[in-house]
């Protein structure tokens, strides 16, 4: 047995990564679609605030990032509909405001020194045995939710209005949508912190597309590629002693430079999100 | 084509027996105006479409062609008057799986999208199957006869992004069919499309309306081939310029030419 799985942190952190690893590209893959990468980095420093709000109410840092996580969702879906703002206005006024308002309230109780960081970069070898139950339910959640409406939420992503005439509930999905895109965002808060969630999120599910041969072939790439990510790079974070989260992301970026690297080699470099040729 | 000959059968025995489009007209405006903020963009149209219509919406670029298709498919509401389909106001209207949709060709997809043709084509199925439930074996079977229909059971398993165009338009055309609609609307769909590809393309639609009965809508700025392929013409122009067989639209093809540039108020109706 190699020497890192003597130790229980270690164990629990790679559940952790796992579970994660699981859920989030999953996400990441209908986000990076929908043109909205910017709303797992945004809802991640929404949810700082709700773990500054938790703080200082005496919440569980946990709860309170799920709570304001899944209110910034609802928040930012309200804006794009109604078309107030433009989307990414929407997403940079939530970013910045929310994570100021995360370090006003961590300062006002008191915790701002301590715990800051940890949230911003995550803090997985600190899991317990308690917080992995807690993903794992809420994980296992999002994942069933996601399984039950696959069809739906491929069909708003492959052409909104399309399906709204085809008798889709396009407005319910969405905001359906946007919830559980919120509660996976709390959850990979935990593994890689504020500033890497959209990371692990993005990241594989974009490696993903330079490979994908179907969706669901796409789906099955950014899942597998987030999992070596988190696993590979844990145990490189502990034999090199690096943080975690950014060994994980690192990982994860050298997937997608191999992916990349594939396809320019075939001479096949469509960028992504590129539009229909003429 | 006999597949499909068999798939609008049972479009017609899913709508149950004596189907309301019998007696009552696939679309009906009545009195439209609609305005987005600004000048109205349609005023007093009186459109009124019969089962088995194949019919061609022509009109200069602004002159509210697909913001009457939105009308129709009620992703917008009229500011005045009403639009009915198979007699239900558009508002309350709920079975959706009898309209079928083909949007503009460019609108549809990044050249990366991760989606085969067999995915794309299947979620013009999801209406018919129901909300969360997994596709049936009938389904399937639909989606297979609207591959067979446009000819592209071979590359069901393509990336949607490497076909060409318009191989793209019959990969719409099929979604759309796969939920077998009675009414089928199409926004402008041989934009981008080569000569070679339009005529495969018309032919299919006359074989629809004509074998299967389809109605058909087509929205289209192409007024020269487009007059020749449906048997109906609306002229819209803010108002219904003209609403007739397209003969009579091209025989006063001198005065409309003038009329297309400036919004005179003449209203043809000939049935």
């Amino acid at each position: 047995m190699p020497e890192f799985l003597q130790y229980g942190f270690m164990v629990r952190a790679l559940w952790a990564g796992a579970i994660v690893a699981v859920v989030a590209p999953v996400i990441g893959l209908f986000l990076v679609l929908r043109r909205y990468s910017l709303m797992a980095d945004t809802l991640a420093h929404v949810s700082l605030a709700g773990v500054g709000a938790g703080m200082l109410v005496g919440l569980p840092p946990g709860v309170g990032a799920v709570l304001a996580a899944v209110a910034g969702a609802v928040g930012v879906e309200q804006l794009r509909v109604r078309q107030k703002l433009y989307g990414e206005v929407a997403l940079a006024l939530f970013l910045s405001g929310s994570l100021a308002l995360a370090l006003i309230l961590m300062a006002l109780a008191g915790g701002l020194d301590l715990d800051l960081f940890s949230y911003l970069f995550g803090s997985i070898v600190t899991v317990t045995p308690l917080d992995l139950a807690l993903m794992a339910g809420l994980g296992g959640l999002v994942l069933l939710a996601v399984a039950a409406a696959h069809k739906e939420l491929f069909a708003v992503t492959l052409d909104e209005e399309a399906a709204a005439v085809a008798g889709l509930p396009v407005a319910w999905l969405n905001a359906g949508f946007a919830g559980l895109a919120a509660v996976t965002v709390a959850l990979t808060l935990r593994v890689v912190g504020v500033l890497l969630v959209s990371a692990l999120m993005v990241i594989p599910a974009v490696a993903s597309l330079q490979v994908a041969t179907s969706f669901r072939s796409a789906v099955g790439w950014s899942v597998g590629f987030a999992l070596v990510s988190a696993e590979a790079g844990l145990v490189a974070a502990y034999y090199l002693d690096l943080p975690a989260g950014a060994a994980i992301v690192a990982v994860a970026l050298g997937i997608f430079g191999l992916t990349s690297a594939r396809r320019w080699r075939k001479g096949d470099d469509v960028p992504v999100g590129s539009p229909p040729e003429r | 084509m006999r597949t499909v000959a068999r798939m609008a059968g049972e479009a017609a025995a899913a709508a149950g027996p004596a189907t309301d489009s019998d007696v009552q007209p696939v679309i009906q405006a009545e009195g439209v105006d609609f305005a987005y903020d600004g000048p109205p963009v349609l005023e007093g149209i009186n459109l009124t479409v019969w089962a088995g219509e194949f019919l061609g919406i022509v009109g200069p670029n602004g002159g509210g062609k697909t913001t009457l298709l939105k009308l129709i498919l009620g992703r917008l509401r009229p500011r005045r008057g009403a639009v009915r389909l198979f007699g239900r106001p558009v508002a309350v209207f709920r079975d959706w799986q009898r309209v079928g949709y083909v949007p503009q060709r460019g609108h549809l997809l990044d050249a990366r999208f991760p989606a085969t043709v067999g995915e794309v084509v299947a979620t013009g199925r999801y209406g018919r199957a129901g909300l969360f439930r997994p596709l049936g074996r009938d389904d399937r079977r639909a989606v297979d006869r609207a591959l067979e229909a446009v000819g592209l059971v071979h590359l069901r398993g393509r990336l949607v992004g490497r076909l060409s165009g318009g191989e793209q338009q019959r990969a719409l055309i099929a979604r759309a069919l796969a939920g077998e609609p009675e009414l089928l609307v199409l926004d402008e769909p041989t934009v981008g499309v080569d000569a070679q590809a339009q005529e495969a393309f018309y032919g299919l639609l006359r074989h629809l309306n004509r074998d299967l009965g389809m109605t058909l809508i087509l929205v289209s700025h192409d007024v020269g081939v487009v007059t020749t392929e449906v048997r109906q013409l609306a002229c819209v122009n803010r108002r219904l310029v003209y609403h007739g067989p397209p003969a009579g639209f091209t025989a006063g093809r001198e005065a409309l030419e003038e009329l297309y540039q400036t919004p005179v108020r003449l209203v043809d109706h000939q049935h």
